[in-house]
């Protein structure tokens, strides 16, 4: 009987890891603002930073250095090479899509993170 | 594998996996195992193209009816101050045209392309769970006809599509109306479920050898997220579903505010479905067009990869957008930012795909067969919508169009271009793959024509009504506004698209046919849906060694017929699909499929009849027919399924043999279960997120509120060791099972079941001790709701339990035959996981914050 050379899972969620920080990013900066707004802690103070703002920011490069690391991986995968999709060889075409969620999902947390810059924390 | 270094079967270099000629007799017997039933016994259809094809007819037959109900609306809006049809009519119009068209339309329409196409697409034999497919249709086309016959006794919902308490609620909605959105819609979610299990399953099991996702076709990675995206996005409706039921008919507080309940919570579980929705509508749609531009202007799709990369990003990025249809509703600015940047993101992947199209037609040479016609149209009206979706996603924009004509504009925009115009296009497009001639070129360029410019007539002058601020769901208007012009003119191009659509259907019932075989490729496509098919679909399994195999390999389709690739025949006489491993596609088993039966049909009657009799509180005809779904399942799964090891491993060509049996992560049933548990948990999820939304918006001090308290912290000790016993005592009955102790076993399971009763039993008297009641405030409420859904796992339990007893004192598991077992030991698992998460919620939570 023939057994299963390729991960299953592993190989599936690897190729999501970039997409999954991106997910855990958001609901932490929705659900800590939503509870900082809720709670008056609006203008609250970390370590003499406004609270929510550093928040948010600590957030994004977390996730954003994290997002970095699954590209980086990708990319050592890929030997450097680029070029086209990586072809039809699965391990490189899955290292492909890696590094290409990555690129997206550094994008949306990046955009998403911006707007504290921007606005006050809960008006 | 004994002896010399043999080459990989499944490269290129290989030989013909079977050699010339083939045994007599054995396409005959390929035949008879996948003979369709005739006659009366029609209804046990299990085959993929038949209940794809009823499936998909049943869909569009729901798109004309909820088109009727457009129209009925159009005919009273054409005049200001029109009385043709009276308030409450209009909102039950409303309401049952939205929720048709998205739940009994939309969601449907694709599902069954998926069902009809995949196995070919995957050159599988079929969906790895064909009854569930068909039970999933059957339950689907009875509880939908019923829910929309409540129209014709005024009994149809009115709160919208969306159904906002506080009116959907049982102060301001009285009727049974609300009711049959909750419980008809309900179940047809878990129908949709059904499906997505069967998609998810097979698209990453069932692929062809040597089909690697590298190879794997966009229509596949598009069905794939779809069917994720349906995994995470249901549970949340479900579980608002659930909540608002019990509110209504126990008074159960949730969205009352004076109570302690929110209605904002509902508007945060319905959207986080909501949104998800409009790209699990519009991702499979995208991924036919994905199929059939590179078929019109015979080119490969450009950016095959950033195509699937935009078909995952946006499956994520599109749980990330729900708030922007709460943008109204006062929540801080810097929140709506995040959803509002959220809301560009998603639009970056969207935007690659449709230059990746435009590239691929760029590439090609175009062909304005039909097909073409309609992706035309369709990229003009999508990308129109997109672009007012993107002004509705900047914050201060909304603000002024919320809950007008705009946004109606807008969303038929991205839904009619987004969904419909594709499905037509695939219809026209995969109409030969049935068999038959094809549809008409001639009327379907005027129905293509008549839609086209009906569409954009209705919709577009509803940009102009909506700025100038007539709102949405009204059922008439003042003279003298300025409004009269621009309504009229969206009647007459509503009754415009109304003869495209008709011009369609004439077409489909002149022109389209079913033919057990399929021959030809008109279009001259690269993907394995046009090699030569039967009921078996194709004859043997192909190696593929590249995207395009057709294009690549002219001689393929004849190797295929002739019996030269895999699993020319069939190995035990039975229905079989070839199951390979998710990544790299290499063969691992054969798994035996079951064919025709009543066992699903009935059960599918059961649930129908169950919910809907619940809804006008039929409580005794609810219990006879959830009795009758109970016991068709458990008959449906003791003949159909976990046969065991019935003969040694076969022969499938290219020197492989593969068992016809496996258990735990290499079988399907392990698969499905764990797509089962994750839409499961996701409800857990909606759930915890209940408590802490509701804890939130009360404070501290009213979580929970004076008067109310649970019972101290040792009281939960109890329950929680006897839960976790039960956990322990499943494992045992593992090894129990593994030594061949038979006996054994069964009794350490049936102790595991009374662990678990107890262990939750014994916590809800502690709470119902301590005077914790539902009615009084939220958290009760929220604290029940918990001990409710611990309790529906608990049944389920009891039923898997007592199944697994009965199956093994009937000596259908042993050391081998442990499939049953392994699924029945997953969900259990997961159960005592669930029940002590439970308690944590419970016990904890409140009080860890205090």
């Amino acid at each position: 009987m023939m057994r299963a050379r390729a991960p299953g899972f592993s190989a599936i969620t690897g190729a999501l890891a970039a997409l999954l920080v991106w997910a855990g990013h958001f609901t932490l900066i929705y659900g800590a603002h939503a509870l900082a707004c809720e709670r008056g802690f609006a203008d609250a103070a970390l370590l003499g930073l406004p609270a929510v703002p550093a928040l948010v920011l600590g957030a994004s490069l977390a996730a954003l250095l994290a997002v970095g690391l699954v590209g980086w991986r990708a990319w050592r995968r890929l030997d450097g090479s680029l070029a086209a999709e990586a072809g039809e060889d699965a391990p490189r075409f899955l290292a492909w899509l890696t590094l290409a969620t990555a690129l997206l999902a550094a994008l949306a947390i990046l955009w998403e993170a911006v707007p504290v810059l921007l606005l006050h924390s809960c008006r | 594998m004994a002896g010399p270094p043999e080459p990989d079967p499944l490269s290129p270099d290989a030989p013909l996996p079977n050699p010339l000629p083939r045994p007599a007799g054995e396409l005959e017997a390929l035949e008879r195992a996948w003979r369709r039933p005739t006659g009366w016994r029609f209804p046990t259809v299990v085959n993929n193209t038949w209940i794809g094809v009823l499936y998909l007819g049943t869909a569009l037959l729901f798109f004309v009816l909820a088109g009727v109900l457009a129209l009925l609306m159009r005919a009273q809006l054409a005049l200001p101050e029109n009385d043709l049809i009276g308030q409450d009519l209009y909102n039950q119009l409303f309401t049952t045209h939205g929720t048709v068209m998205m739940f009994l339309f939309a969601v449907p329409a694709v599902e069954a392309m998926g069902v009809y196409l995949l196995p070919a697409m995957l050159a599988a034999r079929d969906l790895p769970f064909p009854r569930l497919s068909a039970y999933a249709y059957w339950a689907y086309a009875i509880g939908g006809l019923v829910f929309f016959s409540s129209i014709f006794y005024g009994a149809a919902p009115d709160g919208g599509w969306f159904m906002y308490p506080p009116l959907t609620g049982k102060q301001y909605s009285p009727g049974v109306n609300a009711d049959f959105w909750l419980l008809g819609i309900g179940f047809i979610e878990i129908s949709a479920i059904a499906g997505a299990i069967e998609i998810i399953v097979g698209v990453l099991k069932n692929r062809a050898p040597g089909m690697t996702l590298a190879r794997m076709p966009i229509f596949a990675w598009a069905m794939l997220v779809f069917a994720a995206m349906i995994v995470f996005a249901f549970p949340a409706v479900i579980w608002g579903t659930i909540l608002l039921e019990l509110e209504r008919a126990f008074g159960w507080p949730f969205f009352i505010a004076a109570r302690g309940g929110d209605p904002l919570l509902w508007q945060h579980l319905f959207w986080f479905f909501g949104h998800p929705e409009v790209y699990i509508i519009f991702l499979p749609a995208a991924g036919m067009v994905s199929m059939i531009i590179p078929a019109m202007v015979q080119a490969r799709l450009v950016g095959h990869g950033l195509v699937a990369m935009a078909l995952l990003g946006t499956g994520f990025l599109s749980f990330g957008l729900w708030v922007h249809h709460m943008f109204a509703t006062g929540i801080p600015n810097l929140s709506l930012a995040f959803f509002s940047a959220a809301s560009f993101a998603v639009s970056v992947p969207t935007g690659i795909q449709v230059f990746a199209w435009i590239a691929t037609i760029a590439t090609g040479r175009p062909r304005l067969q039909v097909p073409m016609l309609f992706i035309l149209g369709f990229l003009f009206i999508f990308v129109l919508g997109g672009l007012t979706g993107v002004m509705v996603a900047v914050v201060p924009f909304d603000w002024q169009a919320h809950d007008t004509y705009f946004v109606v504009a807008h969303l038929h925009y991205v839904l009619i271009g987004g969904m419909v115009f594709p499905l037509l296009a695939a219809i026209y497009y995969w109409a030969p793959a049935a068999g038959g001639q094809g549809l008409s070129r001639r009327l379907g360029t005027f129905a293509f024509w008549l839609l086209f410019l009906g569409i954009n007539l209705t919709f577009f002058p509803m940009h102009v009504s909506g700025l100038m601020g007539m709102p949405r769901r009204v059922w008439t208007y003042p003279a003298g506004m300025g409004l009269e012009v621009w309504n009229l003119l969206s009647t007459i191009g509503a009754v415009v698209a109304a003869l495209g659509v008709l011009l369609v259907a004439i077409d489909v019932l002149l022109h389209f046919r079913i033919k057990g075989t399929m021959a030809g490729n008109p279009f001259h496509a690269g993907t394995l849906e046009w090699l030569p098919q039967g009921n078996y679909a194709a004859r043997s399994i192909p190696r593929v060694t590249s995207r395009e195999p057709l294009w690549d390999d002219p001689d393929l389709a004849e190797q295929v017929l002739q019996g030269r690739h895999f699993l020319p025949g069939t190995a035990t006489g039975r229905r079989e699909s070839l199951v390979t491993s998710p990544v790299e596609a290499r063969p691992q088993y054969l798994a035996i499929i079951p064919g025709p039966g009543w066992a699903h049909v009935l059960a599918a009657i059961g649930t129908a009849g169950f919910f809907l009799s619940l809804t006008v509180e039929w409580v005794l005809v609810a219990a006879g027919f959830g009795a009758l779904a109970v016991a068709s399942v458990l008959r449906w799964l003791w003949t159909g399924t976990d046969l065991g090891e019935i003969r040694e491993p076969a022969e499938i060509g290219g020197g492989l043999r593969l068992p016809v049996y496996a258990t735990g992560p290499e079988s399907v049933g392990w698969w499905a279960m764990v797509v089962l548990l994750l839409v499961d948990g996701t409800i857990f999820a909606c759930l915890a997120f209940t408590h802490g939304f509701l804890w939130l918006v009360n404070g501290d001090g009213a979580w929970p509120p004076a008067g109310m308290a649970l019972p101290p912290l040792p009281a939960a000790a109890l329950p929680a060791a006897l839960v976790a016993a039960s956990g322990a005592a499943i494992c045992l009955a593992g090894r129990l099972l593994r030594r061949g102790r038979a006996l054994a076993m069964s009794l350490a399971v049936l102790a595991a079941l009374g662990l678990l009763l107890a262990g939750l039993g014994t916590d809800l008297q502690a709470l119902r001790a301590a005077g914790l009641r539902p009615e009084a405030h939220a958290f009760g409420a929220a604290v029940f709701a918990n001990q409710f859904w611990q309790g529906v796992h608990a049944a389920a339990v009891l039923v898997m339990a007592l199944y697994l007893v009965a199956r093994s004192w009937a000596g259908m598991v042993d050391p081998v035959r442990r499939l049953t077992f392994e699924v029945v030991r997953l969900f259990w698992l997961y159960a005592v996981a669930q029940a002590l998460a439970g308690m944590a919620l419970t016990h904890l939570f409140p009080r860890g914050l205090a």
